[in-house]
């Protein structure tokens, strides 16, 4: 044991760090104990293993995708400033114009498709399909899709071929092409889903919602557009999300489409970013304000923070696939505020008419809340 | 880890790609590994990394020729590191769930590189494991110091702890890994 040097002093003195006289004391010390030189021998050995260590980083992988968040970045027309990005985006998250309004008649489309809801129905939609995309320019000839849908009062996850993972909630429903084409993998929601995005740079996931356009290389966030709400809602749990109007409105079949839907201004969305594309085509992002409680569906929940009535009631319809009434109209937006999580649809009814303080009566399948005629 | 030549960052600042390249690189691993002392996920480490580096490269003119790169891009994860932390508290849960799935991804995904197949050094491959086995804060420090080439005062000031800290920490660390690697309890 050499007292007389302690191994910081060593460290340093391997390191090149010493001054001329600890450099001295240090020599001087040597020459006299020989187990010195052992203690400075193994702090070398120590310190050049740890220089060699093998990285438990795919470097490589990590360039390529650096390049497709510059790509993203590039196509979404943000700056390549990710920081300043954040900044601008807070300061004009209360009214960021986004082209292209909805269309009402596409509405109606999605509001028909959705009402197909049956079983978890898993068929090429020749049908319902070719309907769906009737009306689009002549070039895009009928493709071939699945149709998956989750009926009320279930949850259905989808893995689909490149190996993504769609989770839909009740009353929800999933095209995809039958193969995924060249140069995109483009989805249909309506309804509520949640996306775990297989990572493919070469194949931008997008996922097209009633108007909404959104767009990710390899993520998980959370879509909300059933055909009742009156905004498409997008919550990132992971990774980033370009977010905005559907220039196309709708699947695309060909290029050219693709390449018109790259074009339209659309918002950076990270982790924990809520958005909502609401009617006139204006986005309102919420920096990090998405939590659990969007998330709570999947853990077969049903969350309200002051929701109105008429919201809840829709929801409850889904979950349970029951119908109800509201007797009296006037209730429809009263604010309701209430957590439910595996309990039959009678005591949810039951919390409901308590907390409204009105009459529940209950035949079948259907409900009614508020005071009877 | 050495400083990049002045050569390399005057290409770099005048847009260079392949400069870029280079530095992203050299600089790319240890960055996400002390990324990862702060997030505790792979996946937040390498989204902080990949934030760093748009960054430096969105203002690669305003960088000063006399800037220490490195410093600059460790203090820069740092800070990344801290604010997707605070912004993440509400995705604990979720992120917790990433995690595990995460490692089996990449063991999964990453191939053995050639040096990691024909790993021939006993020593170095023990040196590993001990290293790693080490408490977070100790295996920061060390790689910090050591691998990164750093002094104590700057180990500190990037980790947030104090220079005395950071000396008890690497004195604990010599003590363990000399008993563990050279049975040597002097």
């Amino acid at each position: 044991m050499s007292e007389s040097v302690d191994d910081l002093l060593l460290d340093r003195y391997v390191a090149g760090e010493c001054d001329a006289a600890e450099r001295a004391h240090v020599d001087r010390m040597l020459a006299a104990d020989a187990a010195l030189a052992r203690r400075i021998e193994q702090i070398q050995a120590l310190r050049s293993g740890a220089q060699r260590m093998s990285q438990s980083w795919n470097v490589d992988l990590l360039w390529r995708e650096l390049q497709e968040r510059r790509a993203v970045a590039a196509d979404t027309h943000s700056a390549p400033d990710p920081l300043a990005a954040d900044r601008r985006a807070e300061r004009r998250a209360a009214s960021a114009r986004v082209m292209g309004a909805l269309p009402r008649a596409r509405r109606g489309r999605w509001a028909a498709v959705a009402r197909l809801a049956a079983a978890v129905v898993v068929a090429a939609a020749a049908g319902a399909g070719a309907r769906w995309y009737a009306g689009q320019a002549e070039h895009d000839a009928p493709q071939s899709r699945y149709r998956m849908e989750a009926q009320h009062g279930r949850i259905v996850s989808v893995r689909l071929a490149d190996g993504s993972r769609v989770t839909l909630a009740a009353g929800s429903a999933l095209e995809v092409p039958r193969t995924f084409p060249e140069g995109g993998r483009d989805v249909a929601v309506t309804g509520q889903a949640y996306f775990e995005i297989a990572h493919d740079s070469t194949h931008p996931f997008r996922v097209h919602t009633r108007g909404a356009l959104t767009r990710v290389l390899g993520t998980k966030f959370d879509v909300r557009a059933y055909p009742e709400d009156s905004a498409v809602t997008v919550v990132v749990t992971e990774g980033h999300v370009a977010f905005g109007a559907d220039a196309g409105a709708g699947l695309p079949s060909g290029a050219s489409r693709r390449r018109a839907s790259g074009a339209v201004p659309s918002v950076t969305l990270s982790r924990g970013d809520r958005a909502r594309l609401v009617p006139g085509g204006v986005v309102r992002v919420e920096r990090g304000v998405g939590g659990e409680r969007d998330l709570a569906w999947m853990q077969g929940r049903l969350e309200f923070v002051d929701t109105p009535l008429r919201a809840v009631v829709r929801d409850v319809e889904r979950w349970y696939d029951v119908h109800i009434v509201l007797s009296d109209s006037s209730l429809a937006s009263a604010p309701v505020t209430a957590s439910f999580g595996n309990e039959p649809v009678d005591g949810v009814l039951r919390t409901l008419a308590v907390s409204l303080d009105v009459p529940l009566r209950r035949r079948g399948d259907t409900a009614w809340l508020g005071a009877s005629r | 880890m050495d400083e990049l030549s002045a050569d390399l960052l005057a290409r770099f600042r005048a847009g260079d790609e392949s400069a870029f390249e280079a530095m992203f690189r050299a600089y790319a691993a240890p960055l996400c590994d002390f990324a990862m002392y702060f997030t505790r996920s792979r996946e937040q480490a390498t989204e902080v990394v990949h934030d760093v580096f748009l960054l430096v490269w969105a203002r690669r003119d305003r960088l000063d020729v006399r800037t220490n790169l490195r410093a600059y891009l460790y203090r820069a994860t740092r800070n990344r590191a801290l604010e997707v932390r605070r912004r993440d508290t509400f995705f604990r849960r979720w992120v917790e769930r990433t995690t595990v799935e995460q490692a089996d991804d990449e063991s999964a995904r990453l191939a053995p590189t050639p040096h990691e197949q024909f790993e021939r050094d006993e020593q170095a491959a023990a040196l590993r494991r001990a290293i790693d086995a080490l408490p977070e804060r100790r295996r920061m420090v060390l790689l910090l110091r050591w691998r990164d080439g750093m002094r104590n005062e700057q180990v500190a000031e990037l980790m947030g702890i104090s220079v005395k800290t950071v000396e008890n920490q690497i004195t604990q660390a010599l003590r363990t890994l000399r008993e563990q690697l050279f049975h040597d309890r002097g």
